[in-house]
This record gives structure tokens, sequence and C-alpha cells, in this order.
């Protein structure tokens, strides 16, 4: 500056005051005193309301705690997780086994140090007996510990398809409904070599645990089946601008198997349009990422043509199914998503716990054991757990069509009772290297 | 030859989108010595404003006038009301800014949801062009010319009108400045303002590729920031420099190397703070 | 008499939280943990603030920096909790020196602009190197250190690893007390009031600028492993512009300057983050309002405002 003149200008205490300040001086122990008295108060302040802790009699209310990413990029797939859950709250009139039960709803914004946190309220403040939900798979193994160490029952209902959450130090109390990252994409790898001809590839995926296993499930598999992945490329969560990404795309592979999940997808899936590339190299989505029912009216026709692997989707024909699209699509205007009928399938599972356990949800070793025995008749078909607490589940290939003015996505093949240990032995599959240390290892 | 080819035009329109978010930073801080956080949130809010006018009345061109415009007034008011008395108290400023940041993610996120959303591109933008074998989307193309433009613009208003000079005389010594007889309350007022404006702007501009989202006023306002570190604080041509460095850079690095996708933003301006710390152009 | 009073005052204090703490239930046993280690870190850079008048925004690079390395090594490398928290108080320090090197050099918002730009490089590596940081997944899975050989009590408890954390509370807080009111600290206020005049005065302003920074660093540090420890779990979050600023929040809703305001303000944040976010899902609202009527009408802060009531309270006594 000019003149040499420099104002103090960065100091707190030059924060304006209203006229005539003084000077004050330290008065520590008088601080003191007041400080931990305004705590107490500030303290005593927040006290209202004190947690129920869950009590031994079995007709106070169930609390069951759903973990969604409501803001973020994936807050349209939360969206399918809060309104599954509610439908069947709406099926069972709020009651299960004589006992009423309350959803507490809270939103992890896909970080997972947020899931956290709010694990922590659900349980210790709202006292919750269990906790369904969860998309983002490090936010469900940053909640494991806790969770296990708290005795809490946690259905994973979103997605969360890693592989550690249940390989790795498994914990009696976890269980998921959705799906992991070898039992999806390996028959789409299978029918993408055998069907589709497909002799090389390409994966590109969200650079985060859940999503990178799911792509390395499918190149695996793609493998053993006798093609080769050339290429694979991360792009972090978030990322807006795919153009980068898609400039690195080889243009010389057969397919580009993705896994980029929620306005990310839709956002790659329109830029590869973009540059030229729809129609030219044929994308699969490993998992139900850009094709998942939720995001098909915003990617809509950048999405034609896509073929995905899937547990669920909507266009399945059985009765039970239908009854389910028909009272969501009632309900909500809108056909249901994979996590949708996953947290429908996670509450009808804890329903049926219950009715063996007679309402009891407090005697934890009595209900883990029931719902280990859950053998439900889900929308998708029959379903019950291995295990190792992960759902088996029929797989559905389905590829992106127009039908008529809609876009739907089509059942092309349904392969029956994927485990996520893919037909192996329990304790052989778990001695293989986890997905994710795949990662960096193909194309080289 | 075509990979680097689309790269490079990735790169360029990336960086123009940052100047444009950078420069209106640039000029308050410059001009002001004001950090604003908040300029990342009038960056959503445009784009926001931007998507309800396209939703409501499905014009691009009306978006770009009026969203600014919101925007732009906002950012008066608040100048007016909220900073002019902390004019001279930059961590005043700071947490002043930050707490509008905080009531405008929040705001956002009530009206608009948690929902990501990608604006409409303007019809006759949405096609690509085929130049042999690349092709490219025309709308980053206009996303370039529009950067070049602005720039101009701004170079011609800041280097030849009378208003020009007084703000470049305020950078410089604004005691003198208003010693001299210039409103400068009225010229620091209308210089947010434009800045809130360039913001808003580029997010009705870089609506339909960057997207609105929550969480977007943190990620370009941490862009912006970088960008004017890096040029310069107070410089049009720091900051038009810095954004072309850093749009290279990070189209060129993030693909190939997504560990170091941060990186390859954050350590120049690492480097060009320890070498020079008032930026590649910036004076102290 | 005035030099024993906060000491036993603090005593007294640290007894009667260590043990009314055992009547509370665990959620708030939680909150109040996670207040006096957010407490421990306004207070550090408070030293760095409100007592030199070195503005920074990028304190968080010193409170993550501890916690990741503490991290690492604990989940990676070493079984032995205390290598790993000492080795993480090391590795802040040693930030603290480099970035302080490099900050010092400029003053006001530059100041303000280098120390966020230096924070968010670390931030930046955190979140990009995922092999090594797990980038935006974090590192799960932190365990808390076990006392068994030396003391019956396990840190797994709320309750006694709240005392724990009380202890290096209060033993931080005594530090700093004691450098407030050493020569040391009594040049710091000086050169917050105006270096020029040190600089005259013949004192090396840059070496004390630069030891403050290194003290506030080391115990930032320190707060970032008492949090990894605490929640087992570390992530970018920890090294974020919001982290720093809620720092500087704590600073202006308690009071700079004082010794233990930043910690009430730590304390008032976290209550009431907690409080509003159970009634309504406004939160960042009411934060976004609080950092603007703070500073709009309470800058001093709690204690300044009770000061001031208190000063003019005696004021219009004296003259009567």
């Amino acid at each position: 500056m000019v003149g040499g003149k420099r104002r103090h200008n960065h100091g707190l205490q030059d924060i304006p005051l209203k006229k005539g300040g003084t000077v004050y001086q330290p008065r520590h122990s008088l601080a003191l005193a007041i400080g931990v008295l305004t705590l107490l108060v500030v303290m005593t302040a927040g006290i209202i309301g004190a947690p129920t802790t869950p009590a031994a009699e079995t007709k106070t209310p169930i609390k069951i705690g759903v973990l969604a990413p409501l803001s973020g990029p994936l807050a349209v797939l939360a969206r399918d997780i809060v309104d599954g859950a509610r439908l069947y709250m709406d099926e069972v009139n709020g009651e299960m086994v004589g006992r009423k039960v309350e959803l507490t709803v809270e939103d992890y914004e896909f970080k997972s140090a947020v899931a956290l946190t709010k694990t922590k309220k659900l349980v210790e403040r709202d006292g919750v007996h269990a906790v369904v939900g969860v998309i983002l798979s490090a936010a469900a193994i940053a909640m494991k510990d806790y969770i296990h160490a708290q005795q809490v029952p946690f259905i994973v209902s979103g997605a969360a398809v890693a592989e550690p959450l249940m390989m790795d130090k498994p914990s009696p109390y976890v269980f998921r409904t959705t799906f992991s990252a070898s039992q999806v994409p390996t028959p789409l790898a299978k029918f993408t070599y055998d069907k589709l001809k497909a002799r090389t590839a390409t994966v590109i995926a969200g650079d985060t645990v859940g999503t990178i296993e799911l792509v390395m499930g499918f190149a695996r598999a793609f493998e053993e089946a006798g093609g080769k992945v050339v290429q694979e490329i991360y792009a972090p969560i978030g990322t807006t601008d795919f153009g980068p990404f898609i400039g690195r795309l080889r243009r010389d592979v057969d397919v580009v198997a993705a896994l980029v999940a929620g306005a990310d997808g839709i956002r790659f899936i329109k830029q590869y349009e973009e540059f030229g590339l729809k129609g030219k190299i044929q994308v699969v989505d490993t998992a139900p990422g850009i094709t998942d029912i939720a995001l098909l009216p915003s990617s809509g026709p950048s999405a034609l043509g896509m073929y995905a692997s899937q547990p669920y989707v909507y266009t399945i024909d059985n009765p039970r199914n239908q009854k389910f699209v028909q009272a969501f699509h009632t309900k909500y205007g809108r056909e249901p998503g994979g996590p949708a009928e996953a947290t429908y399938v996670a509450l009808a599972a804890i329903h049926q716990a219950l009715t063996a356990t007679g309402g009891n949800i407090e005697d934890k070793a009595k209900f883990l054991e029931a719902l280990r025995h859950m053998d439900l008749d889900a929308p998708r078909g029959h379903v019950r757990f291995d295990k190792y607490q992960n759902i088996i589940t029929d797989v559905m290939i389905t590829r992106i069509d127009k039908v008529g003015d809609q876009i739907v996505p089509v059942v092309v093949e349904t392969i029956p009772g994927v485990d996520q240990f893919l037909g192996m032995a329990p304790e052989a599959y778990i001695k293989r290297p986890r997905l994710v240390t795949l990662k960096g290892t193909f194309g080289k | 030859m075509d990979f680097w080819i689309v790269q490079t035009l990735n790169g360029l329109s990336f960086g123009m989108l940052l100047f444009l978010l950078a420069a209106g930073l640039s000029l308050v801080f410059g001009l002001m010595r004001i950090v604003n956080l908040t300029h990342g949130s009038f960056y959503l809010l445009g784009a926001y404003i931007g998507l309800a006018v396209i939703e409501r009345t499905g014009s691009f061109l009306l978006a770009l006038a009026i969203a600014p415009l919101c925007v732009a007034v906002l950012g008066l008011l608040m100048y007016r009301f909220l900073l002019r008395r902390f004019q001279h108290v930059a961590l005043a400023q700071v947490l002043l800014t930050f707490g509008v940041l905080f009531i405008c993610a929040d705001f956002t996120l009530w009206e608009w949801g948690g929902y990501s959303y990608v604006l409409p591109k303007p019809t006759f933008l949405a096609a690509s062009l085929t130049f042999g074998h690349i092709v490219f989307p025309s709308y980053r193309l206009f996303v370039i010319a529009t950067g070049v433009v602005i720039a101009l613009v701004l170079w011609l208003v800041l280097e030849r009108t009378t208003l020009g000079s007084m703000v470049r005389a305020g950078v410089d010594d604004e005691e003198m400045v208003r010693g001299l007889g210039i409103n400068t309350p009225k010229l620091f007022t209308a210089v947010f303002a434009l800045g809130a404006f360039l913001a808003a702007l580029s997010g009705v501009i870089g609506g339909p590729f960057v997207g609105a989202y929550p969480g977007a006023d943190f990620e370009v306002l941490l862009l912006a920031l970088v960008v004017v570190i890096i040029g310069g604080l107070g410089s049009m041509r720091g900051a038009f420099v810095g954004s072309l460095v850093v749009g290279l850079l990070d189209t060129f690095g993030r693909a190939p190397f997504p560990e170091l996708a941060m990186f390859t933003i954050f350590a120049p301006m690492a480097i060009i703070l320890a070498l020079r710390p008032h930026g590649l152009f910036g004076r102290a | 008499m005035r030099r024993v009073f906060p000491g036993v005052g603090l005593a007294l204090g640290v007894l009667c939280l260590a043990l009314g703490v055992r009547l509370l239930p665990t959620y708030y046993i939680g909150l109040l943990t996670e207040a006096l280690i957010l407490g421990i870190f306004a207070v550090s850079l408070d030293l760095l603030m409100g007592h030199t008048g070195i503005p920074s925004l990028g304190h968080a690079a010193y409170f993550g920096a501890g916690a990741y390395t503490m991290a690492l090594l604990s989940l990676r490398v070493i079984q032995n909790c205390w290598v790993s928290a000492a080795a993480g108080v090391l590795v802040s320090v040693v930030i603290a020196a480099l970035y302080g090197l490099l900050a010092l050099r400029t003053s006001g918002v530059y100041c303000m602009m280098i120390t966020l730009a230096l924070a968010q490089v670390l931030w930046g590596i955190a979140y990009g190197w995922r092999t090594m940081t797990g980038g935006d997944d974090g590192l799960p899975g932190i365990a808390r250190p076990e006392l068994g050989d030396l003391l019956p009590w396990s840190l797994h408890v709320p309750a006694n690893f709240f005392t724990a954390v009380l202890l290096v509370f209060a033993v931080v807080v005594a530090a700093l007390y004691l450098i407030v009111h050493s020569p040391f600290g009594y040049t710091l206020r000086g050169i917050r009031e105006s270096e020029v005049r040190m600089d005259c005065l013949g004192y090396n302003v840059w070496l004390h600028k630069y030891i403050a920074f290194l003290i506030a660093g080391g115990m930032a540090g320190i707060a970032g492993i008492l949090f990894a420890y605490y929640h087992g779990f570390v992530s970018p979050a920890e090294l974020s512009l919001v982290q720093s600023a809620e720092g500087l929040l704590m600073i202006i809703v308690g009071g700079a300057g004082t010794l233990l305001g930043p910690a009430l303000g730590a304390g008032v944040v976290v209550f009431l983050r907690n409080f509003v976010s159970a009634y309504t899902e406004r939160w960042l609202l009411v934060l976004g309002l609080i950092y603007v009527l703070v500073v709009l009408c309470a800058p001093h802060g709690i204690v300044g405002v009770l000061r001031a009531s208190l000063q003019s309270r005696l004021a219009r006594r004296a003259a009567l």
C-alpha cells in the first residue's frame, strides 16, 4: 500500500463495539467460575427430553432408525429407502405383533463421518432398537464397530455392497438385504461375454469402496470368462465434469462396464453421449447405478440400450411384485427402485423375526436368531439370508428399452438364487482377496 | 493426437468457467480486501434460480438475464447492511460471509431439496460438433467463447472507462480515492454487486455441466480461491491466467491420476504461495 | 492468593465434573467429551488469534494432521498407542513449523488466505490419496488405548474416557495459563497490540510468533488425536475449512483472548448443534445466523458480554 500506513485490521479486538468500549483486565478466576456455571446451564437446557433407554416392557413402542443420504448426489435414491419403509408401515398400520412401531429418519448427507454421528444420535438419544438403510459402503463400514459395540441390529437396505462389510470381522448384528459386490456383477460379466460377445472392456466407477468393488467384481468375472479388462478409470464422487475421464476412455474396447452412481451417473451418461460414444461402445451398468429407476427420468434417452444387472426391478413379473409396485405407485406416484424394495424387505424381516419372538426385540440374542431365519416372499421373489447374513437373491439382467413412449428396464434374463459367495463355500471364498484390493491390477 | 485436442478443449472450457467464477472474487478482494466466502453461494443461487427460470419459461437466455440480476441485488443488500460497517475488520467479514454461506446453503437445501440438478442446455447448443474423429459438445465451446468475451469486456471496462480507473485506483489506495471526492461506499457496493453478478452468471453458464447440488457452493468457492491465490488477489490478468492454469492442470491431472486429483490443484497453489505469497500477478 | 485461586478453582472444577458426569446419560457424557476436545482445539487457536493476533483460517491442518498420523500408525504399523499418539503430536508440530515459516511472512488477510490454502493442501492429500488415507471413506476402526496394565479402568466406558479427556484438557488449560501469565505471554499480547512497537523495544517478534504457532499447532494436534479416539474414525472433514471456521466461531462466541472463553464457546456450539438438530432440520441455518449475530451483536463473546455488564455495574456502584 502507498504511504506505508497499515492498519491493524485483523484483530478480534478491533471489531467495533457500540461507542465507548473499555479496556479489560483479564479476570480469569471469575471467568472460570462464570464459565462453569454457564456451561452447566446450557447442559441442563440440553438435557430437556432425556433419551429413552430401551425398556424391558413389551408394550413400549419399537423404534427403528432409517438412515438415508437425503442430501447429496444420491438424494433421489435416498427417497426410495424412506418411502419403502413408510409403505411397509402403512401396510401393517404402524404395528408389529401388537406393538407400535416408530420410524426415525436421519440424513447422513452421503458422508461417513455424518453417518457415524447420526447413528450415535439414533442409538443414544432416540433409543432405536434397530437401524435400516445406508447406501454408502464406507458409511456402513464406519458405523459397524459402533453398532456392534452398542449391540443394535443393523439391516443394510440402501446398497452398501462392499465385501469387507460382511466378510471382514463379521458382526452378528449386521445384515444386508441389498446385494454384495460380487453377487450382482458376476452374472452380468458372463452375459456380456457370452451373449454380447464382448472380449475387451474398460471399467469406470466412482472412487469409493462400494463402486470400486462392483466394477472389480465385474472385471474378475469377465476375465474368468475369457475376456480382458484393458483399462480402469475412477472418478471422485461428486465429479460433475466427466470430460477428462471420457477423454481418456480407450476407443477400441467392446464394452464399458460402469458403476457411476446417482447424480454423477446421470452426468456421466449424458456427457458420454455428447462426446459421441453412445451407440459406438456398449455401456453396461454393473449394478443399478445409472439404470436405477429413480434416475431414469433424468438420464432418460441417454441411457437407452444400456444393459444392467439388478437384484430388483419393478418390471419383474410375479403377483407379489405387481401388488407391491401398484401400492407404491398409488402412494408415491412413481415406480419403486432397488433401495425401496430392499428396505421394504428389511422391515418385513424385522416383522417376521418379531412374530417369532412374540414381539420381543429387547432380547437381542433371541431376536438376532429369529432374524437370521428370515424366509420371505419378497416382491423380487423368495429370499433368505446366507450364513454370513447377506441376502440370497435372484439377479436380473435388464436392458433399457423404449416401450411405447416410456423408458423402461426390460428383463432379459434371470439368474436364480445367487449368493455373495458365488456358490463357493463361504470360508473358501473369504480366503480370496477382497475385491477392493484388485483395484489397479487390470489393464497392465 | 485426438486425445490431446479433446483434453485441451476440456481444460479450456473448465478454465473459462473458473475465470467467470474467480473474476468476481478477485475484483471484490482486490478493491475491498474482503474475503467473500459467500461467493460460492452466489454461484449456487444463480444456478438454482436459472434452473427455476428455465423450467418455467424454457428460455436459457432469460435465465442468463434474470438469475445474475437477482443475485446481484442480494449481493448489494448483503454488502450494504452487513459488510459495510466492518469495512476494515477482515475477520468480521470472514465470519459474516461464512455465516451467510451456511444460511444460503440451508435455504437452497430447503427450497430445492437434496437432489443434484443439471441445468438443461439451450436447444441451439445441445448438439455436438464433429471434426474428423473428434466429437465435442458445442456447449463447451460456447463456454470458452463466453469466458473470453467476458474477460475482454471486463478488461475494457477496467482499463478504458472512468469507472474502471476509479476501481483500479481504489485497489491501489483507497484513502486517496476518497480524498479525491469519489463516493467509495457506492463504488464498493457496486463492485460487490458486480462480483455477485459474475458468480451467478457462472452458475447459469456452468449449470449444464457442473450442475447445482448441495455442496457445490463449497467446492466452487475452493476452486475460485485457488485460482485467485495463484493469479494474485485483485488482478484480472491473474484470474485469467490462474484459471487457465488450474483448468488445464485439473483436466490433465485428474483423469490419469485420480489419487492426485485435489493435489494437482492445491500443489501449484502451495508452490506459488511459498515462492510468491501474493500470487503471480498480485500486488502487496 | 490470586495465583493460587485459579489453580484451586481448576482442580475443584475438574473433580466436580469428573464425578458429576457419572450421573448423566451416556449421550450427554458424549457431548461433553466432544465439547472438551473441541475446547482444546478452540483454546489453541485462541493462543494464536486472541493472544498473539495471528489470524488463521487453517488451524484444522494441525488438528487433522495429529488425528491422521495417530490413526495411520495405530491401524497399520504399531500396536503401542502411546507411541502413535506421541507421533501424532510430533507431526502436528512439524507441520506447524513448516506452515509457520510460510504463513508468518504475511499478515492480515494474506495470512488468512495462506493458512487456508495450506490447510487445503493437507485436505487435498487426505481426500485424494485413497490408498493411504482411505480418501473420503475415511479410516474406521481406531481403538482407544487400553490402560489395562496401568489402571483398572477401561476407556471404552464413556465416563472414563470423559475423565481422561478432562484431565488432558485441564493440563492444556493449565499450561496455557502459565504461558499467558509469563513474560512470553505478555510479549505475545504486546505483539498483538503493535508489532512495530515491540520490534522497536528490541523483542524478536518473528521468533515469538513462531513459537506461539508451534505451541498452538501441537495443542491442536492433541485435540485431533483425542477426537480420533472418541469417534474411532477419521475423515478429511477434520482438515476442512468448516472445521477451522468452527474453531473461529467458538472463539468468538466464548470470547477471544480470554483463557476459557473459547472452551465455553466450544461447549455452546456442540450443545446447540445437537439440541437444535433434534428439533429441526435447519441446523445449518441456525449456525449461519449465529455466526452473523455474534459478529453483529457480541463480537467479544459470552465472556465479553458478562464482563461488560459486570464492569458497568461496578462502574455504576463506584460512581455512587
